[in-house]
């Protein structure tokens, strides 16, 4: 006689069996509509270039640059710049620039191996500051207002703290700061004794290692077998949000190669033990670095939960910027820019560009 | 995507019938999987992609394609030049800024005629 399976067991492997079929179900319906597509959303003319640098100019409904004061914004050089204009009603820069600035976006693309050899210098001294003065030719603006996210934060800074008389306003995203301060990939590289890039020998670190770097920061869930598991339960989800998980991952997931001597220099200069930034040590092109030319209103925002640019290292601005207006908002990394609550950081820095700059005088740089 | 019929889990129909209801579903689900795979190669791309977790659109997750070696002139001689030109058209590039901006700031006096020599 046969057996036959109870019931309830029955009942049981059935609901499993639904539930799974469910998943794949979503899984098929958001892989075959089309996902982002790697560029921003916002329309945009390219009014400089220079190397594989492009400078994009926003433009109104029109489809004509908008006059009101400039925003240059300054992306991350190690991943893609379209975070920052993510989407139709979702994007920062587009947010600004409705707010009637006339916004400007650097993307730095994506460096060949004669790259590998670009250094602090080049980017700051050479890319940025020619972005500046294209600005200024466009507008007659010798002082636009700069927003630097993550390591763009960074060249950002830096680029201020040489030329303060070239930018109004400093707006610094999860920038890190202080690099003794625990969390970070400088900081867990340097824990777990990693050799580190060359400057004298620089290579072009493939787009794989720096994804790995990120991995790194949090071995388990970011491993491959705990991505998948999470995938795997967040498809119990709605398709909706799960195109919203999908349009995060063409970012996340699609870094770029970088110059080795940039982050060998980067490293040397403001990574654990060095920490230039905070004990005032560090050069950029042999100048040294004095922060307190930064005179100009600043304002920094650090995400509670970022585990990649950790917030007490981000406000420790405070330290060596002392009149900084320091935020600290709830989220992540890249939600607090680019998530569903990334309205609250983009309001608080329209209030920050539309604030009137107070005359305050500027002492000389170095 | 599959047909979005009837739920197999109603309380009036058996579960064997149910079961069976069920299998079907997969059996079609698979199929359209299978089709897609065989229709579209970006689709293949976009499961692979998810069978490491990530939901990255148009290309495949990094480290999943073996990337070809990257020439180094173990000398760097060349790559090194390649760059000091770059670092160069950047600087002619801020020049002729700087030049343009002198000329629209000091735009040059008209002359009254040619000059010409005794």
């Amino acid at each position: 006689m046969p057996q036959t399976v109870p019931d309830t067991e029955l009942a049981f492997k059935m609901e499993q069996s639904v539930r799974a079929r469910r998943r794949l179900e979503r899984l098929y319906e958001v892989l075959t509509t089309p996902g982002h597509t790697g560029t921003g959303a916002s329309e945009y003319t390219v009014v400089h270039q220079d190397n594989k640098l492009r400078l994009l100019r926003l433009l109104d409904n029109n489809g004509h640059p908008r006059t009101g004061p400039p925003v240059l914004f300054v992306s991350a050089p190690v991943s893609r710049y379209f975070v920052l204009d993510l989407l139709p009603g979702r994007s920062f820069v587009g947010g600004v620039a409705e707010a009637g600035f006339d916004v400007y976006l650097i993307d730095f693309g994506e460096p060949d191996q004669a790259d590998r050899f670009a250094d602090l210098d080049y980017y700051v001294n050479g890319l940025l500051a020619r972005c500046v003065r294209r600005i200024e030719d466009l507008t007659d603006d010798p002082a636009p207002s700069v927003v630097g996210y993550c390591l763009g934060g960074t060249l950002a800074l830096l680029y201020t703290a040489l030329h303060p008389v070239c930018v109004s306003r400093l707006v610094l995203l999860t920038t890190t700061i202080d690099g003794d301060v625990k969390g970070g990939i400088p900081w867990t590289a340097h824990c777990l004794g990693l050799p580190g890039e060359s400057y004298d020998n620089p290579r072009l670190v493939p787009a794989t290692d720096i994804k790995s770097w990120f991995e790194m920061l949090a071995p388990g869930s970011n491993s491959l077998l705990g991505r998948t598991s999470d995938l795997w339960n967040r498809l119990d989800e709605p398709v909706e949000r799960l195109r919203d998980i999908r349009t995060m991952a063409t970012w996340v997931d699609d870094v770029v190669p970088a110059s080795g001597r940039l982050l060998a220099e980067l490293y040397r200069e403001f990574g654990p033990g060095t920490n230039g930034m905070i004990k005032g040590t560090a050069h950029v092109g042999g100048q040294p670095l004095n922060l307190s030319a930064v005179t100009m209103p600043v304002l920094s925002i650090s995400a509670a939960k970022d585990t990649i640019a950790p917030p007490d290292g981000v406000d420790a601005l405070i330290r060596v910027v002392p009149h900084a207006e320091i935020v600290r908002l709830p989220g992540g990394h890249v939600g607090i820019v680019a998530g569903r609550t990334a309205k609250a950081l983009w309001d608080r820095t329209i209030e920050f560009l539309r604030s009137p700059v107070v005359d305050t005088p500027i002492s000389s740089g170095p | 995507m599959p047909e979005q019929d009837t739920d197999p889990q109603q309380s009036d129909v058996p579960l064997t019938e149910q079961w069976q209801k069920e299998q079907q579903h997969w059996q079609r689900l698979l199929l359209t999987y299978a089709d897609s795979a065989a229709q579209d190669e970006n689709f293949l791309i976009h499961v692979g992609n998810a069978m490491r977790g990530s939901l990255l659109a148009g290309k495949p997750y990094p480290g999943t394609v073996s990337e070809q070696p990257a020439k180094i002139d173990a000398t760097m001689t060349s790559d090194e030049v390649v760059f000091a030109v770059r670092r160069l058209e950047g600087q002619v590039i801020a020049l002729t800024a700087a030049i343009g901006a002198l000329t629209r700031r000091f735009p040059p006096a008209p002359s009254d005629g040619p000059v010409t020599t005794p």
